[in-house]
C-alpha cells in the first residue's frame, strides 16, 4: 500500500524517531517531465511521472542517506533503516553537529507556469518543428541533426525532524539545438541552449537564429599551426565548462581536503583580476530555479565569491559551516532535481545556482575582438571533466576561431589549451556586455590574455584528401555522409 | 527487505498487462513493458574515513508503444503508475518528415534467469560488509602511497520485460564491485593507479584473498610508476594487455558500430562488408561471456528488448561483419538483430549498448601465449591498464592515458616506465596489429561501466595484442 508523498515523508520521519535516530530529514519530490529528443528525424518522446523520497537520517555524531521511489511503507523503512545503519556505520564525525536548524528566509516565489505542467508530446513537437521550419526556410546548407526540448514540472517537500518545513512549485523548460553542415566533411557544428522557468520567455525565433549563426559561422574551418601564448575569448558555453571546474573548486568539501588550488586560508587573497568578480545569486530573478532556501531548508543569499579579484567566500552547505564556524551560504542542492529530467533523489552536493560574472572593463564583443593583435575565439571545449582539480590544471581541445589584427580570420577545426583555472582567473582583461544563457547563469564572454595556445595540421595528404572530397560534395558529384 | 519483498515493489504482471490494453486499445501495434525494481548500496572510503555510504530502491516501469511507426515513451515510478495517466496521453500527430520506425521481427520468448548468489548480498550484515570494504581500503596504503580511494557498489536487479506480441522474460541479476585509485609520491612525483574488482553474483566474489591480492597489486603499481623513467614519446612497436585491448575494442571502435550512432555518423558508416583490420583480427561482443566459470561484468541474456543475446562478431577476419544493433535499427539497416537494446534503468529508453566487447584471434591457433608475443616484439613497449580518454566515433580518432608501461629489449622486460597515453586512428591500428594472445585475464578485473546514455554494466578485458606502430606519448 503507497502512501501519498506528504504520508511518506511524515511517516519517514515517525519511523526514524521510533528506531531510535537523533534525528531526520525527508525530502519528497513528485514531478512530471515531458522530454523530446531527436536524433536525425527520428524522435523519441518520454512522458515521465515520478515520485518518491530521500532521506538522511542522523545519529549524534553522523548521519546517513538513502532513498526510495516506492512509497510503500516496508520501502520507507528499508530506506530509514539503511541511513540510520550507514550513519553509524560511518562513524563518529567530531565536526558533525546537527541537520540544519530552521532560520528565517525571506520568501521568493518560484514561477509554475500551468502551460509547462500541461504541455504535451505533441505540443512540445509543434515548438521544436517551429525551429526546424526555420532552420530549413534559412536556406543555408546546414540540417537540424538533433537536440530536445524538455518540461518539468513538479513539487518538493523538505521536512526535517528540528522543525523546518518548506515545499516549493515550480516549472521549467529546456531546449538544446545542434546543427550540422551538410556541404562538408568533417561537419560544421553549431548549437544553442535556452532554459526557462515560464514557456512565454522562450524565444524559439531567437534560439533558431543562434543555432543557424554559429553553424554557419564554424564553416570551412580550417587548421594551423600555433604553439605559443595568445589572447582568447572564452565564449558562454565554453566558459560554462571551465565554470563547471571553478564551482568544484569553490566548494567546501573539495576545499576542506585541500583538493583545490584554493585553500581556507586564501580568502582574503588576490587570486584574480582586481577588476573581476563572481557572484553566486540563487535568489536572482533570472535564474530559473531562484529559491528561498537551499535544499536543505537553509535560506539562501546572494554569496560574493571573488570582489575585485579578492577571495571573498566558498560555498558550504550546513555541515562545513558549522564545521568551519562560518555562517552556511545555503548551497546545498540536489543538482538533478531541477534540471533535464527528473530525478531528485540523488545525495544532496554543493554546488553553485546562478553565477553572475562582473568585470569593470565591460565592453561590446566586437570591441574586446578588435582590441586583440592575434589570438581565438574559443568556442567550445571537450573533456573539462578531466581537469585535475588539485591544481585547476587542465589541457582540452577547443574549437572556434582565429583573431588576426582585430578580425575574425577563420573557423578553426581544433586547438588545445593548456593552463590552470587561477591562471584564467588572473588573465582576465575584459568581459563582453551580451550575454547567454547557460546552465551556470547568464554568463559573457570573457577575454583572457597570455593561455598556452597549441594548434598543428594535419599531414598534408590528409587535408588534400579532404580538400578533394568537400570539392566534390559541393559540386553535388557526391553527398556527404550526414545528408546520406 | 528480502529477495521476496523486493518483489513485492516490482509492478506485477496483471498491472503491466492493464497498461498494454490501454495502448492497444489507443491503436498501438507493438507495446513493451519493461517492470523493475534496484536496491543498492556504494560506499565511499578516502584516506581511511568512510565518506558516503547510500543505499536506496528504485522501483518503476517504462512503457514503450508503436502507434504508426511513432514512438511513445512513458515511465511511472511505482506510487505514479495510473492507467488514467495512459487514457489521457495523447498522441503524437502525423509529420511529414518524422521517419517512422519498424521493428525488426522475433519470435517471442519466455523466460525466467535467476542468478544464483553463494553469499546473498541481503544476508550479509551491514557491518560486515563496512567491516570488508575498510579492511581492503587499509591494505592499499603501504610503501610512498599517499592517498587511497575506495568505491564499493552492490546493486540486485529484478526486470520482468513483457511485450504485446508475447514476450515474457523475468531476470534477477546482482551486481558487486569495488574500485581503488591509489596515488603514491616520492621525491615530488605523484603517481595514481587505478583498479578494479567486480563480477555477477552474490558477496563470494569478494573473496578477501583474491580482493586483497588485487588491491595490492594496484598499490604496487602505484608505487613503481612514481619511481620509474619517463615513458619515452614517439612511434613505438608495443604490446597492449587485454584491458587496453578491451578500450581500444569498446571505446574507439565499438561505439562507432552501435547503429544508432553510425545513424548519425561514424567512421564505419557504408564500410559494411569492407576490411577495416587486419586479416588476423576478430573483434566480438559477447552477450554471455563467461571465462572460468565467471560471467563478463556485461552478461546478460537478454537485451532490453527481450532479444536473447549471443557472441557477435562486429569484425571478422578483418571484415566489418556487422554493426550492433536493437529492433529498430536491425530493421532500419537490415541487419540480424544482436540483442544489444540496454538502458541504464526503468527512468530510461533504451539505445544500442554494447555488452562484453574484446579484439581476439581471427583463428584459435593464431592466439599467442604472453610470452611468445614479447618474443615476437622483440624490442618496444609493453604498455597495460587504461585509463580514460576521448574518442571520436565519426573521425575515429582516440587519445586514452595509460596507466603502466614496461621497456622491452629482445623479448624480455627490462625496466617499468612512467604512465603514459597512446593516440591513433581506430582503422589504423587495427590494420597494424600482427599477433594476438590467447590469454584472457580474468573477467573480474575489467568490470566497468558504459555511459553514452546513463550506465550500463559491461566488460571485458580480451587477450594481449602487438601493434607494429603505435603513438606513444606526446
Amino acid at each position: 500500500m503507497s502512501l501519498s508523498l506528504y504520508d511518506a515523508v511524515d511517516y519517514a520521519l515517525t519511523y526514524a524517531e521510533k528506531i531510535g535516530a537523533y534525528q531526520a530529514e525527508a525530502f519528497g519530490a513528485r514531478g512530471k517531465a515531458v522530454i523530446l529528443n531527436i536524433e536525425k528525424g527520428i524522435p523519441s518522446i518520454t512522458t515521465s511521472y515520478i515520485s518518491g523520497i530521500a532521506v538522511r537520517v542522523a545519529t549524534k555524531t553522523n548521519y546517513g542517506f538513502s532513498y526510495t521511489t516506492s512509497l510503500s511503507k516496508e520501502a520507507i523503512e528499508f530506506a530509514v533503516k539503511t541511513a540510520l545503519e550507514g550513519a553509524k556505520a560511518k562513524g563518529d564525525d567530531k565536526y558533525f553537529k546537527s541537520l540544519p536548524e530552521p532560520l528565517p528566509a525571506t520568501p521568493i516565489t518560484p514561477f509554475y507556469d500551468t502551460r509547462i505542467a500541461e504541455i504535451t508530446a505533441d505540443e512540445i513537437m509543434n515548438l521544436y518543428e517551429i525551429v526546424r521550419n526555420n532552420v530549413i526556410a534559412s536556406r543555408e546548407k546546414i540540417m537540424l541533426i538533433g537536440g530536445g526540448m524538455g518540461a518539468v514540472s513538479g513539487e518538493t517537500i523538505l521536512k526535517n525532524s528540528l522543525g523546518i518545513e518548506f515545499n516549493t512549485k515550480r516549472t521549467l523548460f529546456y531546449c538544446y539545438l545542434y546543427c550540422l553542415s551538410t556541404d562538408e566533411i568533417p561537419p560544421a557544428v553549431g548549437f544553442a541552449v535556452d532554459v526557462q522557468d515560464s514557456l512565454g520567455k522562450v524565444k524559439l525565433d531567437r534560439l533558431s537564429d543562434k543555432v543557424i549563426e554559429d553553424t554557419v559561422k564554424s564553416k570551412r574551418a580550417k587548421e594551423m599551426d600555433f604553439v605559443g601564448k595568445a589572447d582568447i575569448v572564452i565564449m558562454p558555453h565554453a566558459l560554462s565548462s571551465f565554470l563547471w571546474v571553478f564551482s568544484e573548486e569553490i566548494a567546501a568539501h573539495n576545499v576542506d581536503r585541500n583538493n583545490t588550488p584554493f585553500k581556507r586560508d586564501m580568502i582574503g587573497n588576490k587570486i584574480a583580476d582586481e577588476n573581476l568578480s563572481i557572484i553566486d545569486n540563487p535568489r536572482s530573478p533570472d535564474c530559473p530555479w531562484r529559491t528561498d532556501r537551499d535544499d536543505e531548508g537553509v535560506p539562501t543569499k546572494s554569496i560574493e565569491i571573488i570582489r575585485d579579484g579578492i577571495l571573498k567566500s566558498f560555498l558550504t552547505d550546513w555541515y562545513y559551516a558549522k564545521k568551519w564556524n562560518v555562517e552556511p551560504t545555503g548551497s546545498c542542492r540536489r543538482i538533478s532535481a531541477w534540471s533535464y529530467g527528473w530525478n531528485p533523489f540523488v545525495r544532496p552536493t554543493i554546488a553553485p545556482s546562478w553565477i553572475e560574472i562582473k568585470h569593470k572593463n565591460e565592453i561590446k564583443y566586437d570591441e574586446i575582438i578588435s582590441e586583440i593583435r592575434e589570438g581565438f575565439v574559443i568556442k567550445s571545449v571537450m573533456g573539462i571533466h578531466q581537469s585535475d582539480f588539485a591544481s585547476g590544471r587542465f589541457a582540452v581541445p577547443a574549437s572556434g576561431w582565429y583573431i588576426k589584427n582585430g578580425e575574425i580570420k577563420m573557423a578553426l577545426r581544433s586547438v588545445m589549451l593548456a593552463g590552470t583555472i587561477p591562471e584564467l582567473l588572473k588573465n582576465v582583461k575584459a568581459t563582453s556586455k551580451e550575454k547567454e544563457r547557460t546552465n551556470y547563469g547568464d554568463l559573457p564572454s570573457v577575454h583572457v590574455q597570455n593561455v598556452y595556445v597549441t594548434a598543428r595540421r594535419s599531414p598534408f595528404m590528409y587535408r588534400f584528401i579532404l580538400r578533394i572530397i568537400n570539392g566534390l560534395i559541393r559540386l553535388g558529384i557526391i553527398k556527404s555522409p550526414i545528408v546520406k | 527487505m528480502g529477495e521476496k519483498s523486493m518483489s513485492t515493489i516490482l509492478v506485477n504482471r496483471e498491472t503491466a498487462e492493464k497498461i498494454m490494453n490501454e495502448w492497444i486499445k489507443k491503436g498501438a501495434s507493438y507495446v513493451e513493458c519493461r517492470v523493475e525494481a534496484r536496491k543498492f548500496m556504494r560506499v565511499e572510503v578516502r584516506d581511511k574515513e568512510i565518506k558516503s555510504i547510500d543505499s536506496g530502491i528504485s522501483s518503476g516501469i517504462a512503457v514503450r508503444a508503436i502507434i504508426d511507426g511513432k514512438i511513445h515513451f512513458m515511465i511511472f515510478s511505482e506510487k505514479e503508475l495510473d492507467v488514467e495517466k495512459i487514457k489521457k496521453e495523447k498522441m503524437l500527430s502525423e509529420r511529414a518528415w518524422i521517419k517512422k520506425v519498424k521493428l525488426k521481427e522475433t519470435a517471442p520468448m519466455r523466460d525466467k534467469v535467476i542468478i544464483k548468489e553463494k553469499r546473498p548480498l541481503e544476508t550479509i550484515s551491514f557491518d560486515d560488509k563496512i567491516k570488508f570494504i575498510t579492511a581492503i581500503h587499509k591494505r592499499a596504503f603501504r610503501d610512498i602511497v599517499k592517498s587511497v580511494l575506495t568505491r564499493y557498489s552492490e546493486e540486485i536487479v529484478e526486470k520482468r520485460i513483457i511485450t504485446s506480441e508475447g514476450t515474457n522474460i523475468y531476470m534477477r541479476i546482482p551486481y558487486v564491485y569495488i574500485r581503488h585509485e591509489v596515488t603514491a609520491e616520492e621525491n615530488g612525483r605523484i603517481n595514481s593507479a587505478r583498479g578494479v574488482w567486480g563480477a555477477i553474483g552474490g558477496f563470494e566474489v569478494m573473496d578477501y584473498e583474491k580482493v586483497k591480492n588485487h588491491t595490492d597489486e594496484i598499490s604496487k603499481s602505484a608505487c613503481e610508476g612514481a619511481r620509474a623513467e619517463k615513458c619515452p614519446a614517439g612511434k613505438f612497436r608495443v604490446v597492449l594487455d587485454g584491458d587496453l585491448n578491451h578500450l581500444l575494442a569498446h571505446e574507439a571502435l565499438g561505439h562507432a558500430a552501435e547503429a544508432d550512432i553510425v545513424r548519425v555518423g561514424s567512421i564505419l558508416k557504408g564500410k559494411l562488408g569492407k576490411k577495416v583490420a587486419s586479416s588476423i583480427v576478430n573483434i566480438v561482443d559477447d552477450g554471455r561471456f563467461e571465462l572460468d566459470g565467471i560471467k563478463g561484468f556485461g552478461w546478460i541474456p537478454y537485451d532490453d528488448e527481450g532479444t536473447p543475446t549471443k557472441r557477435t562478431f562486429i569484425i571478422k577476419e578483418g571484415i566489418l561483419n556487422t554493426y550492433m544493433t536493437d529492433r529498430i535499427t536491425a530493421e532500419e539497416f537490415n541487419l540480424e538483430l544482436t540483442g544489444n537494446a540496454r538502458a541504464q534503468d526503468w527512468t530510461l529508453p533504451t539505445a544500442v549498448r554494447m555488452r562484453n566487447t574484446f579484439i581476439e584471434p581471427a583463428k584459435s591457433e593464431l592466439g599467442m601465449k604472453n610470452e611468445e608475443l614479447l618474443q615476437e616484439l622483440r624490442d618496444g613497449l609493453l604498455l597495460k591498464h587504461g585509463r580514460g580518454g576521448q574518442v571520436d566515433t565519426t573521425r575515429g580518432v582516440f587519445t586514452f592515458g595509460v596507466q603502466e608501461a614496461y621497456l622491452v629489449k629482445n623479448g624480455e622486460i627490462v625496466k617499468r616506465l612512467s604512465s603514459t597515453s597512446i593516440s591513433g586512428n581506430i582503422l589504423v591500428v587495427l590494420k597494424n596489429i600482427v599477433a594476438i594472445g590467447k590469454e584472457f585475464d580474468p573477467p573480474q578485473i575489467s568490470a566497468g561501466y558504459c555511459g553514452k546514455v546513463g550506465l550500463v554494466p559491461v566488460g571485458v578485458s580480451g587477450p594481449w595484442i602487438l601493434v607494429k606502430e603505435l603513438i606513444v606519448g606526446g
